[in-house]
């Protein structure tokens, strides 16, 4: 569905490099530190920077001969840009129904309304999370093949955020459909994800299943004396701490079996977050 | 690009009760002084104007990218704008005209001055209007809010080119008069025109196709 070949963008002090690939019927998420890059490749997947190497495809065309017919299929949401802020959605609505073959009104409006977005009110009257809420439903509104979310979660309370991940997964039951996504709040990408990149300073350091993310690594909160006696052949990283050490390992089962007192924490997006951020 | 216009057309009905009410009394004012055409060419000139400004919308929060998310190229971008403009002048210059025709003709039939001046008049202005629009677009999506000044540079070059054609049209009215019709001069006008918002069209066109968002 997506495919970045070892794009390449030159900026005066970041250069971003990086591969990636995002296969039909998976929801893929990226993660990274602020300024790390992930918007930088949002921008780069969806043609809006000039790339100074490498090749950006999506259904299976370089992003340079995309049609409009094409771009129909893409569904966004941006971190940073969204709809001007003077109109209002009842003024969006026609505007959306001339530009998407696939867009229904009063699905649109009902959904909307549903979400308690008012459609007569300026959108720059809107809270953060409202504006939010419109671009994630406009993105949805269309039936597109792929759905490009930079942030989508950032704002919302957590009852909008678990309504827009059902919303979000009931999309992907669609066979077809991929979703690539960022997000700062990391229990949100474990819940949706099949696979994760984490991006740092511009490259990718890691892409792994989240399944194996979530079991193979783990934080062990080892006392000083644990911590002298424990094995540190699968340790990847220790930080100090008040009670002793924190140590990363990407072997959780052996601790687990063979230091059955000390305490063990699953693997989580900001464990592995943390444990590349510090080299 | 349907879209685009249906998005620029709303702006225009939410931002432009403002711009309305400048021309109504601009234009009350001007049919009491007798000047009908100041007041066609004045509407038309603002709303003119006011075009250019749904590119500074667009720009609104960084709203750009997002726009370019939506199915749109951005040849059709840079269309949209010139042609939404050339509507909207075109159109508020047909209305004004008429209605300051339908004025003169039943209000102040004694104080009108010749039809076909105003006319010409009014022509020139419309024309002056699309030269305006079309300048101005590149210069809005080259330098953002400070197209302001830049536009003040070119209208200062502008205007000292003007008032060397001035000074030479005084010294060239016996050529004028020797030789050439007003109705070719109106012609080689109109073919420069084109041929100058052609090419700040295409500028617009690459602006926008180099502009990294």
């Amino acid at each position: 569905m997506v495919k970045l070949e070892n794009v390449k963008k030159q900026y005066k002090d970041f250069c971003l490099e990086c591969s990636l690939e995002i296969p039909k019927g998976q929801v893929t998420g990226i993660i990274g530190r602020n300024g790390a890059g992930k918007t930088t490749a949002f921008k780069a997947i969806l043609g809006l920077i000039k790339t100074d190497g490498g090749t950006v495809e999506l259904f299976g065309k370089n992003i340079r001969d995309l049609t409009v017919k094409d771009r129909e299929r893409i569904g966004t949401v941006l971190a940073d840009s969204g709809f001007c802020g003077y109109l209002t959605i009842k003024d969006y609505v026609p505007m959306l129904a001339a530009m998407y073959s696939d867009f229904s009104k009063e699905k649109f409006v009902s959904e909307c309304e549903r979400m308690g977005l008012p459609i007569k009110k300026k959108i720059k009257e809107f809270s953060s999370g409202m504006k939010r809420k419109l671009l994630i439903l406009t993105a949805l509104s269309h039936n597109a093949d792929l759905l490009v979310l930079d942030e989508p979660t950032a704002g919302l309370d957590v009852v909008v955020r678990d309504e827009i991940l059902e919303m979000l997964q009931e999309y992907m039951k669609t066979e077809e459909r991929s979703i690539l996504i960022s997000s700062h709040i990391s229990s949100d990408l474990e819940g949706i994800c099949d696979d994760i990149y984490m991006i740092d300073k511009g490259k990718i350091v890691v892409h792994e299943d989240t399944d194996v993310i979530l079991g193979r690594y783990g934080l062990i909160k080892a006392t000083r004396s644990q911590y002298e006696r424990l094995d540190k052949a699968y340790i990847i990283d220790s930080f100090e701490a008040d009670f002793g050490y924190n140590c990363i390992t990407n072997q959780k089962q052996f601790y687990l079996e063979n230091y059955p007192d000390i305490v063990i924490e699953n693997g989580s997006l900001d464990l592995i977050l943390r444990m590349f951020s510090q080299g | 690009m349907k879209g685009l216009l249906i998005k620029d057309f709303n702006l225009l009905k939410k931002r432009g009760s403002i711009l309305l009410v400048c021309i109504l009394v601009f234009t009350v004012y001007q049919l009491g002084e007798f000047n009908s055409e100041a007041a066609v060419g004045f509407a038309t000139l603002m709303v003119g104007i006011f075009s250019l400004t749904t590119i500074t919308y667009d720009e609104y929060e960084n709203g750009m990218p997002f726009l370019f998310t939506l199915p749109i190229r951005k040849v059709d971008y840079v269309r949209e704008k010139y042609i939404f403009g050339f509507l909207i002048a075109t159109v508020t210059w047909i209305i004004m005209e008429a209605a300051c025709i339908f004025f003169d003709a039943l209000v102040w039939t004694e104080n009108n001055g010749n039809f076909e001046d105003k006319l010409a008049f009014c022509v020139g202005y419309l024309a002056l209007v699309y030269f305006l629009i079309s300048i101005q677009i590149p210069l809005k999506l080259k330098f953002a809010e400070r197209s302001g000044i830049v536009m003040m540079v070119v209208a200062v070059i502008i205007s000292i080119f003007c008032a060397i054609v001035l000074i030479e049209f005084e010294y060239g009215v016996s050529f004028m008069e020797s030789g050439l019709s007003w109705g070719v001069v109106a012609a080689v006008a109109a073919v420069v025109l084109f041929a100058l918002m052609f090419v700040f069209y295409r500028w617009s066109v690459r602006i926008m196709e180099t502009r990294e968002l």
